[in-house]
């Protein structure tokens, strides 16, 4: 097997699930998530031999989020938002384990779900850092260099994020009282 | 009336308690906001309802992409998806984790320089002192043989040469010579 056949299969199996996350987050639904990450791996293949191993998170992750840029652009306002079964979720509840515990479960994923769907009302710019920080768990480095600007933008950003991200919670829970 | 004027909570404290509640903050800063969250309950209520949010928030993994991308992807790279090859594992192994990859190596380096560097002081199970002994009488042997060629050379170009070669020679060349001018006077006469 040559050496760029290697190197494109670590590629993918490194940073398969960070593209669709990503990419997932910033479109909110799962068909322009998947066409998205389609779109990446085939990049990754075609550029495979010219970027360096240990600066391909950065290189993957910008192409990311410039093609969802790209996307986002041409959707523009035509935004459509996608509710699907979670097959996944619905088989955990047959088998009878306590940590399955109905109830419990549906309130675990009530709120993660929740958080997610707050994160992805977050505005762009912010949304892109908090997700490549807290989900992705990259460093204030790499998300400068992946977003091309300046590592405070990053970290102001984030706070923003934070504090928007906590307002929009703060606004679901008294929907839910009222 | 002394804890309300200090918690009207500024916005640079604001700051720091979000970055306590999300994990960010050092050591100490998250000491100081923790003591600060005892004294006051508005600074402890607004810690943990950030706290909450960032369990909630790092509780969430990256979802995971469709086998269905990565198959649809397969007639342009023409590569399987996944691979068990040798070459594959050391890539991973490399690459995954490239500070533990690095600190690896380092530690091998520092071993093979440790060693090394102990094994300097006896060569093959002699010492230093030996070695340096058996160089310096490796030197005068050869200077005694270097005395001894030059003797002969000298021996050779001045008294050999001169002496045993040359002088009869000389002397056959005279006979020689002498020789011819006996015969060619008797042919004038």
């Amino acid at each position: 097997m040559k050496l760029t056949e290697t190197k494109y299969q670590f590629l993918i199996q490194q940073y398969k699930n960070n593209i669709y996350s990503y990419a997932l987050y910033m479109m909110k639904n799962r068909m322009d998530a998947e066409d998205i990450s389609q779109e990446v791996l085939i990049k990754i293949w075609q550029n495979v031999g010219k970027f360096n191993i240990l600066s391909a998170k950065t290189w993957i992750m910008r192409t990311t989020h410039n093609l969802c840029i790209d996307y986002l652009r041409k959707r523009q306002s035509s935004y459509s938002k996608e509710y699907s079964i979670d097959e996944e979720f619905l088989e955990s509840f047959a088998d009878g384990l306590e940590e399955n515990n109905p109830l419990i479960k549906t309130h675990l994923k009530m709120m993660t779900d929740k958080v997610k769907e707050a994160i992805q009302n977050l505005p762009e710019k912010l949304k892109s850092v908090f997700v490549f920080y807290e989900i992705q768990g990259m460093k204030y480095r790499e998300i400068s260099k992946s977003l091309d600007v300046p590592l405070n933008t990053v970290k102001v950003n984030l706070l923003r994020a934070r504090k928007k991200l906590q307002k929009e919670l703060k606004h679901y829970e008294r929907q839910e009282i009222f | 009336m002394k804890d309300k004027k200090f918690f009207e909570i500024s916005a640079e404290l604001m700051d720091r308690i979000i970055s306590a509640a999300y994990g960010d903050a050092g050591f100490f800063e998250k000491m100081k906001i923790h003591k600060l969250a005892g004294e006051h309950s508005e600074v402890r209520e607004l810690f943990d309802e950030f706290r909450n949010t960032a369990n909630s928030v790092h509780s969430i993994k990256p979802d995971e992409c469709p086998e269905t991308v990565i198959n649809n992807i397969k007639p342009v790279s023409k590569i399987e998806s996944k691979s068990s090859s040798f070459m594959f594992d050391i890539y991973t192994a490399a690459f995954s984790r490239p500070a533990i990859s690095a600190l690896a190596v380092v530690i091998l380096a520092a071993i093979v320089v440790l060693s090394v560097s102990l094994n300097n002081g006896s060569y093959n199970g002699y010492s230093r002192e030996e070695i340096e002994k058996a160089n310096l009488q490796t030197r005068q042997a050869l200077a005694l043989v270097s005395n001894i060629f030059s003797k002969t050379e000298s021996s050779l170009k001045n008294d050999i040469l001169v002496d045993r070669v040359s002088k009869p020679i000389n002397t056959g060349m005279t006979t020689v010579n002498n020789l011819f001018i006996d015969k060619e006077k008797k042919n004038e006469n």
